[in-house]
Formats: structure tokens, C-alpha cells, sequence
């Protein structure tokens, strides 16, 4: 099946540059166009349904107030990503965030409940690589999504995190020897890979 | 030796790899399967299905861009409280012991470090260091109280957003070492107003 990302965002350039103008029904119109990869990499990597809400929230009123910026209509998808993954990482850079993801753990408690009562959208928690995600801490599965989804380089992660590029590579490799752990491998690999030892 | 996993990532993703690595991964059935796995894995990921948000957020989007500026701040009223109250909230906060497993203990500190783009700046700044220090400041704070003025909670969402849309700019690949120490201190001047309205805030609900 294929995600519906942000490479399937491809606004009308006409409808941008009304936007640009104040139009608020272009507006709307380019919300419909991003809403749902915007919401997607915000539950993925904030796996709390009510901070992905005050993401695309965020994103959009950004993307409203600065859309002015934006003089080629091709790089309206990259740009949103941009103002959306800097949405999540101050998300979860916030004291609000680490003092909300201690009381969902509880004590000693292994996840975050990816699925709040009052959101009408459920995260498919019921899928195995859902709830495996849901294990890994918010800074490895952060770089795991940017990275193997988004598309982003070990660079770019790096800079954004500021971090370094092998910072980035090692909390990937941590993701995956993560999820190999919690996926399980009926071909006994683990007398195969040694990950490094350097987490 | 067979291949650890960001040999076998840097394999899956082209990326460069000693030529004996190349040729072990090729020979030994294991690392091959494990390579085809972490593959796999990768598309599976890509093949999440996407979720929908509610269809009701647009409408707070459109009630918050419509929404008249908000009041101006009374920010030489903010640093007169902030600089009176940074005394008594140290105090608070130092004769709270912490309790077993609270708070950010268990939300493992791994974002406590990080401070966006924090790439080169001109010699003789300490634009970052200070960014970090104010992003220190500002995690040591209580939390946020339940209840804010309406004006508190715009004002500190505007300084919010006016951050990340530096730390966006900062992330731009080809931005001058001038430009980005402008940046960089624009970031430091609004981190230093975050930080004195918070401390308005907490002492509101002391």
C-alpha cells in the first residue's frame, strides 16, 4: 500500500498564490492537501494523538502566516515537512512533553498509550511494527521515521537535533536492533549481528 | 566477523562500506538475510497507513488566524516580575525533593540535550552556548499550571513559534556564517523573553 506522504502533495500553484493573497478558502484548500501527512509524522513521532492535533494546528497557522515566503510552488511540500518536524521536535524538547511522557509511562511503565479516549483517530496500535514503534524512545524512533520515511540524511538529522551525523547513526541502528528485538526473527539472526556498543 | 547493523544499513542505504564488509555480506547467507530484513523493514514503515486527523482541527486553525492580534505584552512590567520572582522559584524548586521516578526521570532525558542547529558560529559569540543555557533554564521550570491567562498562553505560543521558525531557517544548508549568527542571536533574545514570561506565568499560580 502506498503512504500517503508528503511527496503526494502537489498544491495547484494557483491555488498557493491566491493563498499568498489571503484567501482563506485556498487556505483550506491546501490544509486538505497536507493534513494528513502533517498528522501522520506527528503521531508517529509523538505517538500521542493529542500533541499530533497541536502539530498540525501549529503547522498550519505557521503555514498560513509565512506562506508569503514561498516563491517556488514546488517547494511548498518540503517546506511544510520542514515547519511540521520542527513542530514535533519542539514538542517534544518541551517541558510540557517529558513531564506528560513520565506521567503516561507511569512508574516503570514500558510505552506511552498511543490511543487517548477522547481523539476520534486511532493509531493502528493493533499492528506488531505500531506497538514496536511505541516502544522505542521518542529521541530513536524520531530518528528512525525522519530517516527511513522521510527521507531525511544522517546530516540533516544530525543538524536538526543538533547532534552529530554518527549520533544519528547509532540511534538508527538502535531503532532497528529495537524493533528486531520486539518483531522477533524466525531465522535466529541473532547469531549473526552484533550491533555496536557505543548507545 | 559478520556485519554489525549500521554496516548493514549503510549497505542498504548505499552509503560507503570497507570493500571487506561488501564482500562478507555477499558470502555469509546470514548477513544477506539480515540485510533483505532491515529492507523490508524499511518499506514496511513507509507502508503504515496514514492517519486521518479529525476534520474539526481546520476549524481551530481558521478561529486562531482570525483571531485580532493579540494584546501587546507588558514586558518591562514581565522582567520587573521575573527578576523578583526567579529568587523565590529557585527556593520552591530546591526545597521540593524529588520523588522517586517523577517527572522527567522516567521521560528519559534523551531531548533534555538538544538544542536545534547548533552548527558553527563565528568566533567570539556565545549565541549557542546561551540558546542552551536558556533551553536548560527553561526545562528546570515547573510545568506550565493548568489554568493561563489567555494572554500568557498567546504570548508565549507566538515567542514559540517564532523560535521554531528560527530554528527552521538555522537548518537552511546554505545560510551564511553571518546570517546564522544573526540567527542565532535573534534566538537568544526571544529564548530570554520565553523564559522571563514563563517565569511570569509560574509565579502566578504561587
Amino acid at each position: 500500500m502506498a503512504m500517503a506522504g508528503f511527496s503526494d502533495v502537489r498544491p495547484d500553484p494557483a491555488i498557493i498564490r491566491r493563498a499568498q493573497h489571503g484567501d482563506m478558502k485556498a487556505h483550506e484548500v491546501l490544509y486538505a492537501s497536507y493534513a494528513r501527512p502533517v498528522y501522520t509524522l506527528a503521531c508517529r513521532i509523538l505517538d500521542r494523538p493529542a500533541l499530533a492535533d497541536e502539530v498540525l494546528q501549529d503547522t498550519a497557522v505557521e503555514v498560513i502566516r509565512k506562506l508569503g515566503d514561498i516563491r517556488e510552488p514546488e517547494t511548498f511540500p518540503g517546506w511544510v515537512k520542514r515547519i511540521a518536524v520542527n513542530k514535533c521536535l519542539s514538542q517534544l524538547r518541551s517541558p510540557w512533553h517529558k513531564r506528560g511522557v513520565a506521567l503516561d509511562r507511569g512508574e516503570g511503565g514500558p510505552s506511552l498509550d498511543p490511543v487517548q479516549a477522547d481523539h476520534a483517530p486511532v493509531i493502528d496500535a493493533g499492528t506488531d511494527l505500531t506497538a514496536a514503534l511505541a516502544e522505542l524512545s521518542p529521541l530513536t524512533r524520531t530518528v528512525l521515521w525522519l530517516y527511513d520515511v522521510e527521507g531525511y540524511t544522517h546530516a540533516e538529522i544530525g543538524n536538526l537535533m543538533g547532534k552529530s551525523t554518527s549520533f544519528s547513526k547509532s540511534q538508527l541502528a538502535r531503532a532497528h536492533q529495537r524493533l528486531r528485538e520486539m518483531l522477533g526473527d524466525a531465522r535466529g539472526a541473532n547469531e549473526c549481528t552484533q550491533t555496536s556498543n557505543n548507545s | 566477523m559478520h556485519a554489525d547493523i549500521e554496516q548493514l544499513l549503510s549497505l542498504r542505504d548505499g552509503a560507503a562500506v570497507s570493500e571487506a564488509t561488501r564482500r562478507h555480506v555477499a558470502a555469509c547467507r546470514q548477513c544477506a538475510d539480515e540485510l533483505d530484513r532491515l529492507t523490508l523493514l524499511s518499506r514496511q514503515l513507509r507502508d503504515l497507513p496514514p492517519i486521518e486527523p479529525r476534520q474539526t482541527l481546520w476549524e481551530g486553525v481558521a478561529t486562531r488566524v482570525m483571531e485580532p492580534p493579540r494584546a501587546v505584552f507588558p514586558w518591562g512590567q514581565a522582567v520587573a516580575i521575573a527578576a523578583s520572582c526567579v529568587l523565590a522559584i529557585t527556593l520552591v524548586m530546591r526545597s521540593q525533593a524529588p520523588e522517586p521516578g517523577a517527572v522527567d526521570a522516567a521521560a528519559g532525558d534523551q531531548f533534555a540535550e538538544i538544542v536545534p542547529s547548533a552548527p558553527a558560529v563565528a568566533p567570539g559569540s556565545d549565541y549557542v552556548a546561551q540558546s542552551r543555557q536558556l533551553e536548560a533554564t527553561l526545562r528546570a521550570m515547573p510545568a506550565a499550571p493548568r489554568v493561563t491567562r489567555a494572554s500568557t498562553a498567546g504570548t508565549i505560543a507566538d515567542l514559540e513559534d517564532r523560535i521554531a521558525m528560527i530554528d527552521l531557517k538555522l537548518s537552511h544548508p546554505g545560510l551564511s556564517p553571518q546570517g546564522r549568527q544573526s540567527l542565532w542571536q535573534q534566538r537568544v533574545r526571544l529564548m530570554r523573553t520565553l523564559v522571563r514570561v514563563r517565569y511570569a506565568q509560574v509565579r502566578d499560580t504561587l
